[in-house]
Parts: C-alpha cells; sequence; structure tokens
C-alpha cells in the first residue's frame, strides 16, 4: 500500500509548473566485487508540485536531502526512480531542442558564488554568455546593450562590467550570478542557500533582490534553507524536509501557526530567528539525525522524537492531508 | 561584580603586503565574574582576532602593537611564553567555530583528551582514561567508555563540539572564549550545544566570551553584548538595553535586520563593510550611516558613557560628552 502513490495528496488547484512523483535519488557510499552495494536515500519518494509564481522554501538540516531535491527537480541529477514533470513533460526523457529549452526556463543559483563564476571571466562575458546561449544571432553591441540592462536590474553599476570576479565582494558576485540566471529568461529558479555566505548586512540585499525580481517576473522559486526567519519572510508554502523524506507541507503561515510534525516543533523550537516562539518543553531539540546509511526502521524521525509510540517502530508513515492543503507524516496526527 | 578580564586599547594590526590591516584597533571593555559577555560583529569586524589577541595565538603577520590585557589583574601580554602556556586552558580556554580542524585526526578522541590532563596535571595515561570518562559523561556523550576509542572522523559534527568542549572545560577555566561554537552546525543542534556550553560553564563558575554574528543567539545567551565594527567597538550595554533600545546606529541597522517581516521587504544596511587597510577618514560607519554629520567625515568618534552603556558616536557625544 505504501508503495502505491494515493492520489489523495496530489495538490491540482493551479496550473503545477513543476511536480515531482515518487521521486527518488540514492547514492551508492559503497560497493564491493561482491558485496551488495550500500546506499544513502538522499531524496526518498517525495512528492510535491509548484504552482506558477509560487516561492516554496525548503527547509532541512544538512543532509536532508534538500539540495539533492533541488537539483534534481531542475534537471542537474537524473533520479534513480520516479519523474520530474515540467508543464507535463518528464524533463528527463527530453531530447534535443525541447530539453535545451527546459533547462534554460529551469535555473538555479548557488551558496558559493565563487564556484559558480569562472574567475577568468570578466563580468560581461559571464552574463554575455548566457545571454548569447538563448539568443545566438545576437551581436556582440546588442550582447552589452543587454549586459548593462541585466547589470541594472540587479542593481550593478556599469562599471562593474569588465571586472573580474575577484574584484567584486561576495555580494556583487552573488548578483552578477542572479543576473546571468535572469538572462536565460527562466520560469523556475531553485535558490540553493544564495545568502548563507553572506553577511547579514548584505543578506537582506540580496533577498530583496530576489524576491523583486520574484515579483516583477512572476518567477517560481524554490528556496532552499535553514533558516525559518528568512522562510517566514518570504515563502508562500513550506516543504520540511528530513532524511530523504518531506515529512511537512503546508501554507507558511499554517506551518509556523499550527506546526503537526514533531520534527517541525523542534526546528521552531530551535530557531531564535522566527517571530512564532514554541515554549513546549517536549519539542526541545535532543538528538542528532540517524546515520543515512543505516536508517532506523518504521518512522525516520523515531531515534528523537519525544511523542513517538511502538506503532511508529512498524512502518514509515506517508504523506497525507491532515487538513486542507496540510500534509503531514506523523501516524500521531491521524 | 568583581571584573576578571579588562582590556584597554587593544590594537591588533596585520602587516600584509597591500598594507597595513587594523583588525582590532584601540579597543576595550572588560568582563565580569560569571558573566556572558556576547562579541557581535560581520566577518572582518575583528571579533575573532581580539579572541586569539587574549589568548596571545595572534600568528604573524598579525601582531598586538598596544594595549593591555590585565586578566586578574596581571597583563597578559607582559608574561614569558611559558607562563602563558601554563595558563591557556588552565586558567582561559578557548572554544572554537570548527570542532574537525582541532581534533588531530589520527588519534582517538580519549587520547587527546587524556593529553590535556596529562600535560598539565601531570596525571599518568591509565588515570587519566577515568577523568576522560568523567568528563565525557558530563558533556553528556552517550557510552563514554566506549566512543573514548573513537577517532574524529566516527563522530558527528555535534558529537565533536562536545569533545572540544569537554577539552575547553577539563582544568576547570575561569574564563571560556567560545569563537562562534555553533555556525558550522545544523538548528536543532546548535540549540543544544548552547545550553551545554551555559550549562557547563555555571557548574565551574567560569565566565564566557561568546562571539557570533547572530544578534539573535546573543540576546538568549549573553549578559552584555558588545558590537563591533570594522576593527572598532561601536557600543556595549546590557543585552535588554541593546536589544531594546540600541544607541549605535549600526547597532539600530542590526537589529532591524533581523526583523523578518512576513511578505514585506527586510531592512537593508546600504553599502557593504569598509577595508580595514583603508578604513573610511572619521567614523568608519559613516559611510553606510543613515546619521552620519559633518563632523563623522572628519573625526573619530569618543567613547561616551551614558547610564552604565558605552558608544562611540557623536549623536551622542554633544550632549554626554
Amino acid at each position: 500500500m505504501e508503495e502505491l502513490f494515493p492520489a489523495s495528496y496530489i495538490v491540482v488547484d493551479m496550473v503545477e509548473l513543476l511536480k515531482t512523483v515518487n521521486l527518488k535519488k540514492y547514492f551508492p557510499v559503497k560497493s564491493g566485487f561482491l558485496s551488495k552495494p550500500i546506499y544513502i536515500r538522499a531524496v526518498d519518494d517525495v512528492n510535491i508540485s509548484i504552482k506558477p509564481s509560487e516561492v516554496v522554501a525548503l527547509v532541512g538540516e544538512s543532509g536532508s536531502g534538500k539540495t539533492t531535491l533541488g537539483r534534481v527537480m531542475i534537471g542537474l541529477m537524473k533520479p534513480d526512480s520516479g519523474n520530474v514533470f515540467f508543464k507535463g513533460k518528464d524533463i528527463y526523457k527530453l531530447k534535443g531542442r525541447e530539453y535545451i529549452e527546459a533547462r534554460h526556463k529551469l535555473q538555479i543559483i548557488f551558496q558559493n558564488p565563487d564556484s559558480s563564476i569562472n574567475p577568468r571571466m570578466q563580468v560581461v562575458d559571464v552574463i554575455g554568455e548566457a545571454i548569447k546561449e538563448l539568443n545566438p544571432k545576437l551581436s556582440s553591441r546588442e550582447i552589452l546593450d543587454e549586459v548593462l540592462r541585466l547589470l541594472e536590474t540587479v542593481a550593478l553599476s556599469p562599471d562593474h562590467i569588465y571586472k573580474y570576479p575577484h574584484e567584486l565582494s561576495g555580494g556583487e558576485k552573488q548578483r552578477v550570478v542572479i543576473a546571468r540566471v535572469i538572462a536565460v529568461k527562466p520560469e523556475v529558479i531553485v535558490a540553493d542557500e544564495p545568502t548563507s555566505a553572506l553577511d547579514i548586512s548584505i543578506r537582506s540585499q540580496i533577498l530583496n533582490l530576489l524576491m523583486d525580481l520574484q515579483k516583477a517576473i512572476g518567477i517560481s522559486l524554490i528556496f532552499i534553507t535553514h533558516d525559518l526567519g528568512i522562510v517566514w519572510s518570504i515563502s508562500d508554502r513550506v516543504a520540511i524536509m528530513y532524511m530523504g523524506k518531506i515529512v511537512e507541507l503546508s501554507e507558511t503561515e499554517e506551518i509556523f501557526s499550527n506546526p503537526l510534525h514533531p520534527y517541525t516543533k523542534m526546528l521552531i523550537a530551535s530557531s531564535p530567528s522566527t517571530p512564532i516562539k514554541i515554549t513546549d518543553p517536549t519539542f526541545k531539540p535532543r538528538g542528532e539525525p540517524p546515520s543515512l546509511i543505516n536508517p532506523p526502521r518504521g518512522c525516520i524521525f523515531i531515534t528523537r522524537c519525544p511523542i513517538a509510540t511502538e506503532k511508529c517502530l512498524i512502518n514509515s508513515p506517508p504523506l497525507i492531508e491532515a487538513s486542507r492543503n496540510h500534509y503531514v507524516a506523523c501516524i500521531r496526527n491521524n | 561584580m568583581q571584573e576578571i578580564l579588562r582590556i584597554e586599547n587593544l590594537k591588533v594590526y596585520y602587516y600584509l603586503p597591500q598594507g597595513i590591516v587594523k583588525a582590532v584597533d584601540d579597543v576595550s571593555f572588560n568582563v565580569y565574574t560569571d558573566e556572558v559577555l556576547g562579541i557581535a560583529g560581520e566577518s572582518g569586524s575583528g571579533k575573532s582576532t581580539v579572541a586569539h589577541a587574549i589568548l596571545r595565538l595572534v600568528k604573524p603577520p598579525g601582531e598586538i602593537i598596544g594595549g593591555r590585557i590585565l586578566f586578574k589583574g596581571r597583563d597578559l601580554l607582559k608574561l614569558s611564553e611559558d607562563e602563558m602556556r601554563a595558563l591557556r586552558g588552565r586558567e582561559i580556554t578557548l572554544i572554537f567555530q570548527d570542532p574537525s580542524t582541532y581534533l588531530n585526526p589520527v588519534y582517538t578522541v580519549g587520547f587527546q583528551i587524556g593529553e590535556v590532563y596529562e600535560a598539565h596535571e601531570k596525571v599518568k595515561p591509565k588515570k587519566a582514561i577515568h577523568k576522560v570518562v568523567d568528563i565525557l559523561r558530563s558533556v553528556k556523550i552517550p557510552d563514554p567508555t566506549r566512543r573514548i576509542y573513537s577517532y574524529p572522523h566516527e563522530l558527528s559534527g555535534g558529537m565533536k563540539q562536545r569533545i572540544l568542549i569537554s577539552m575547553g572545560i577539563a582544568l576547570t577555566p575561569t574564563l571560556i572564549i567560545a569563537d562562534e561554537p555553533t555556525s558550522a552546525l545544523d538548528v536543532t543542534i546548535q540549540a543544544q550545544i548552547i545550553e551545554l556550553l551555559d550549562e557547563m560553564r555555571r557548574e565551574i563558575r567560569a565566565s564566557m566570551i561568546f562571539i557570533t554574528h547572530d544578534l539573535h543567539l546573543l540576546s538568549e545567551i549573553s549578559n552584555r553584548i558588545m558590537v563591533m565594527y570594522a576593527g572598532k567597538c561601536v557600543e556595549i550595554g546590557e543585552t535588554s538595553k541593546i536589544t531594546s533600545d540600541p544607541l549605535h546606529p549600526y547597532t539600530k541597522a542590526l537589529m532591524q535586520l533581523l526583523r523578518y517581516p512576513r511578505k514585506s521587504k527586510l531592512q537593508s544596511l546600504r553599502g557593504s563593510p569598509p577595508s580595514l587597510i583603508n578604513p573610511p577618514r572619521g567614523c568608519r560607519f559613516h559611510p553606510r550611516c543613515l546619521y552620519s554629520m559633518d563632523t563623522c567625515r572628519e573625526y573619530e568618534p569618543n567613547i561616551v558613557n551614558i547610564n552604565g552603556r558605552t558608544v562611540s558616536c557623536f549623536l551622542y557625544s554633544g550632549r554626554y560628552g
């Protein structure tokens, strides 16, 4: 029964722009000549759909699979099973021109801008390359104009145009990355902790820029973070991940005002930056995530759960709709 | 309240080929017994350099070029290297951000904690084992008799930080300096480590300097907060006063930045932190300051005392200076 995909939890309120169905991505960690390989379940049976112009926050601790999920969702990593549908088409089955177009529409901003900009390229070429990719027939004059326009959009002055990455500050580099991403006119952007390497005074500048662009262009944004303050401030919906699974999914206000999964409660209780506090000592953070190689039997959260019962040992609870648009994977809420 | 540490006009400069980096420039503050002093600031504000300077661990090209560091009345800058070595760990201890950098990967953690006792208390290795097991139990490491034989790579980040804390408190120091001890950890682990650190500190009745960029965290654990900007101390005061009524424009901006309004623009601070080789003339914050005046561009502000708080800003020097 668990293996079947219960139709009840596919959200079909609006047109789905991007949707994953039973997505799984396992990484082999050890494989011997005769022994069976051991896998880490980075993404384990994830179903989520993203609506147009929506901001979805993917929240989880390190090792929860949020980065892997983000990458699989935009076509950077082939899943082991399951599908990713972009506008109804499986992106891993697309070929030729269609595939390239889908990849343009699905973009990613990485945490560390240094690793995503070629240190030997000037800003004009970093952004120009992306413009050319979308529109190979443009002359170099037209490309330059477009680069200047994009720099203005991300609030960088034209004197940055011939600079090399090492001449820019961290915040400026991230702006260049954002300019390059929007150069190809994406519809979905995965932002993988884009501000966690930045200082607090620069962080809000970049977040404001991203949100302004999101509103102006109407992009769907999948925002990967562990900072619940940012989640509260920018997202429409929140997906909480723990060890490769989505354990709770709902609208942002609902998640913060009425968290259902004990892990969500623990996260909120331990986060100093959220406006809503949980003071119930039951949900005081305890324990550490178990090894991904040897996940516990039954519910994955059982080793840290303050409200676990014997039933939780039996099997892994599916994500089901507890109330309207509020999904939770915990048997204590049924 | 008794003073345990007093720092007067500390200056730490780094001599780089590009010029002199004034990482800590004329900073003065004190720490009382049984107190947690939080030091907040962005990267490059000099907060870690202060920590290293207290233990005289500033490495070339850096150099402590001026000031006094009075610990229980003794000027640490005048001690010999041997006297200083005896003091590190026993009197003042430092807990770092990234535990894996400070644990030796080729020795078991039990051996490494044992070394602390062997070096400072001349305990025989066989006896040290018992002490190691006890201290691991007190930092709530499960199954300590088995864990002493683990190598650092076998432990999680949170567990390694517990090991580092146990080494830090092994000799019951009177001052613990924690330099961003939890920024490499996940939030649920961070909360547990902070609680442990505070519990241990109370148990051994030590004072603590807690360094972080996270003012939220400081508002929960510290008695007083010192805010640093570009190598200068801009404001010191009681935590509740700093968070509810910040005086310095930079502290005000920081407090604004920490507010997360739902679905509306986040507060931001224009510009970026200055270069420390060529800091702006006058007040180092003036190019980003919303209240800057002509004086701020020309002169460095003095330190002003207002009702037990210290602030370095011309907005207040007229009336109180």
